[in-house]
């Protein structure tokens, strides 16, 4: 059983262009399943060239349900195929793709959607709302450099660790997705208070004197207290009462429409 | 607006729709694609600023395991089109741009839906030996995705430019200002979800800092993202009882409510 055929690092990289088309396909059934094995295609065709049958058994073997992270996911690629090389079988590699594709989306959601974003759109949206065209250009090629950065690495990491990665990439990804956490907080507070505004209109006239409620009050004790209250209402809907992100949308409008009928906006 | 600029819009939407669905080159994240549309609409100041409005409205709004949030893609050109022609910029792109991205929204589930086809047909061509049109699947997936989202974008601004400064000026006083309130709102969503997909409570210390930070001593985010850095990996290194605390994490994340 002993492979004849070994993967060269071009080979690799044909996975990682590949795996650009990930998603193309992706409907709720199978998800990403044809767009893996897209991707897996040129090294099972390599390996099994002189094989018809099982090169036919091996792809479609791929073609189940799959669902991991855009990016991270081609460290699954690179493990199956360091895999696929030794022509291991077809149940171990699915074994490996189920208990890595969870935990693998979890860490690059943490690292990918709900860090990097938030910081690099953070620091593209303050030139952005100076009007400097450089918050677009640098939110695009930061964010797309490190998306390729991990793409290949991931990739080129999962073949050389081959199976070994199973233990790792628990206990690290644990430590890895509370450092983005406490980075991703940190950042998510000083973008509430940069960038949410909620001012009242309203005075309150006691005798002569008329205190206005935002100059004299809130800008005084607290500058953004109001946006801050605003985003914790918010969280409270999603939290506790599930609201879907439509429904906020809705009411937001609505409350602030009303309230700037009313003179409290 | 002339012709030409509608259809290479309508182009570009198609193209970067295809980018979405792919979640690739992120030319779909509102502050590119604002930039972009305000570009070939001759206003790239208003683009770039309802983009800038729109991206922290979508921060938290991640494609996550198949779950659909409101289309930013076509929010993003719609609003920046009608901003822009109606001439009252981001005050009004958000009344513009939301009914849209609820609408796309529902087109993007009905592609998740009916592209199960393709699992069919590329089980069927594997079976058939047929590498070519195997590997051509991913070329008919992307124009079924560019026509949808082309046409989304083509018909509004084809059948409502003309109109989209009447529409405004006829708009009472206090309805513009509530939307305009209600766009300062927006990011607060985006920000909301955001921390509901990453919350636990040993984090709030933090969240406080960086709102304090920035709001009593005006920082901005880039220097708030070094210190964050720092804390992070001061927390990283030191050892302790990390792992245990955070065997939780993933699954304690919950995306059942739709983002």
């Amino acid at each position: 059983m002993a492979s004849n055929t070994t993967l060269t690092k071009k080979d690799l990289n044909k996975v990682g262009f590949r795996s650009i088309l990930l998603n193309t396909t992706f409907n709720y059934e199978r998800m990403q399943a044809t767009g893996f094995t897209y991707s897996m295609k040129p090294v099972i065709d390599k390996i099994y060239a002189d094989d018809e049958e099982e090169k036919k058994e091996r792809e479609l073997n791929h073609l189940t349900f799959m669902n991991s992270h855009s990016y991270a996911i081609t460290l699954i690629m690179g493990i199956c195929a360091a895999m696929e090389e030794r022509k291991e079988k077809k149940e171990l590699i699915n074994g490996i793709k189920v208990a890595l594709m969870g935990p693998l989306a979890g860490l690059g959601d943490s690292l990918v959607w709900f860090t990097a974003i938030p910081i690099l759109a953070g620091i593209g949206i303050s030139f952005a709302m100076d009007g400097n065209i450089l918050g677009s250009i640098f939110f695009f090629l930061a964010f797309n450099l490190l998306g390729f950065a991990i793409r290949f690495g991931f990739l080129h990491m999962g073949y050389k660790l081959g199976i070994g990665i199973l233990d790792k990439i628990s206990v690290i990804g644990d430590k890895i997705t509370r450092a983005a956490g406490i980075l991703g907080m940190t950042v998510i507070g000083g973008l509430i208070a940069s960038y949410v505004t909620l001012n009242t209109a309203l005075t309150i006239t006691s005798g002569d004197a008329a205190v206005n409620l935002q100059t004299d009050v809130f800008d005084s004790i607290m500058p953004n207290l109001l946006p801050m209250l605003y985003t914790m209402f918010i969280f409270y809907l999603i939290r506790s009462k599930k609201k879907s992100p439509t429904m906020l949308i809705a009411i937001t409008i609505i409350l602030c429409v009303i309230g700037s009928f009313f003179g409290i906006f | 607006m002339s012709f030409a600029q509608i259809i290479i819009i309508t182009i570009i939407t198609g193209l970067v729709g295809i980018d979405c669905y792919m979640e690739v080159f992120q030319t779909y994240r509102p502050l590119i694609l604002g930039t972009i549309i305000g570009l070939v609409m001759g206003d790239v100041k208003t683009g770039l600023i309802i983009g800038a409005t729109f991206e922290m409205m979508w921060m938290g709004l991640m494609p996550i395991g198949g779950a659909v949030p409101p289309n930013m893609v076509i929010a993003t050109v719609i609003g920046v089109v009608f901003g822009i022609a109606s001439g009252k910029g981001a005050d009004v792109a958000i009344g513009f741009g939301v009914p849209f991205a609820v609408l796309m929204q529902g087109i993007v589930i009905l592609m998740y839906t009916g592209f199960s086809y393709f699992n069919t047909s590329a089980t069927k061509y594997i079976k058939q030996g047929k590498s070519k049109q195997f590997d051509l699947i991913q070329l008919k997936a992307s124009i079924v995705i560019f026509f949808c989202y082309a046409i989304v974008a083509f018909l509004p601004i084809w059948l409502g430019i003309d109109k989209a400064e009447v529409i405004v000026n006829i708009l009472p006083e206090w309805l513009i200002n509530g939307l305009s309130v209600a766009g300062g709102l927006m990011p607060a969503i985006g920000f909301a979800i955001l921390l509901n997909t990453m919350f636990k409570k040993d984090y709030i210390i933090f969240l406080a800092m960086g709102f304090i930070l920035v709001t009593y001593l005006s920082l901005p985010i880039l220097p708030l993202a070094v210190i964050g850095v720092c804390i992070a990996v001061y927390d990283y290194m030191i050892p302790g009882k990390k792992a245990t605390a955070l065997a939780t994490t993933t699954e304690s994340e919950d995306y059942t409510d739709g983002i």
